[in-house]
């Protein structure tokens, strides 16, 4: 089982369920890299590498890994953006779940991400969000 | 005839696990700085090729047109620094609005905690049998 698409899943899954957030991410929430031309603010959860957690004789226990959560907008819309990333921060942190195959036995923030810029040529844009560490196992 | 000071070897022991520690570091950020560079997406190789560790005592960084300046040696031996110097890279590693995120320095640093156990363990074992024999 690939553990690291499972929690990114279930990220995922988490944003989506999340009608406050959904209302203000116009764009949506895509796994990797939003498509060209989604409308601002979206989300993009990105897994960052992980790595199987082994017990006694490799036994592997559970995976665990970092996924950056990024809430992207125009800098005009960064109370907008500042609040969804609360509320976001909110549902996931010291959390857990399942998906259709696996257990999310914890999700907890190893920190906040620096705010990014990135100038599209007529407006500044902003990224801002956080690193979340899963633990998943398969159930 | 032997004094009881000569069976406390405490401060040794003390000295050779600070040792060993300095060297796991050192080694960590060697292999650390390796990782990186693996994980490094390339299309000219500028920022793969500056990736660099700095330790209390070495450095590998080496300066470059697009490059950011070294950063500051860490304040002892216990303690190392992987760093990228190409400008650009923290976009490479978190990705921006309209290109995904290609990390290579939280790849790294996921491994390394897996690593660094193994590194300490070893280094602080051979500089004990250094210090006191065995």
């Amino acid at each position: 089982m690939d553990e690291s698409l499972e929690g990114l899943a279930w990220l995922i899954s988490q944003l989506e369920a999340n009608s406050s957030i959904m209302a203000s991410l116009t764009g949506g929430v895509w796994p990797i890299q939003a498509p060209e031309g989604t409308l601002l603010p979206f989300a993009v959860v990105t897994p960052m590498g992980g790595r199987d957690v082994k017990g006694v004789a490799g036994i592997r226990l559970f995976w665990e890994g970092p996924y950056q959560v990024r809430f992207w907008g125009y800098a005009t819309q960064s109370d907008t953006l500042k609040t969804v990333n609360n509320t976001a921060d909110t549902l996931l942190q010291r959390t857990h779940g399942t998906t259709a195959t696996a257990t999310i036995m914890s999700c907890i923030r190893d920190n906040p991400l620096p705010i990014l810029p990135d100038w599209d040529g007529q407006q500044l844009r902003i990224g801002m969000g956080g690193l979340y560490r899963l633990q998943v196992r398969p159930s | 005839m032997a004094s009881s000071g000569d069976f406390n070897h405490i401060p040794e022991a003390i000295a050779a696990i600070k040792r060993g520690i300095a060297a796991a570091i050192t080694a960590a950020a060697s292999e650390g700085q390796q990782i990186a560079r693996e994980h490094a997406a390339v299309d000219t190789g500028y920022m793969r090729d500056h990736v660099y560790h700095v330790t209390a005592t070495e450095s590998t960084y080496e300066d470059g047109e697009k490059s950011l300046p070294e950063i500051e040696k860490p304040p002892d031996d216990q303690t190392a620094y992987i760093a990228s110097a190409a400008r650009h890279s923290v976009f490479v590693e978190y990705g921006t609005s309209h290109m995904g995120a290609q990390p290579f320095m939280t790849p790294m640093a996921e491994a390394m905690r897996a690593k660094l156990p193994d590194l300490l363990r070893e280094h602080i074992g051979n500089a004990i049998k250094d210090a006191l024999g065995g």
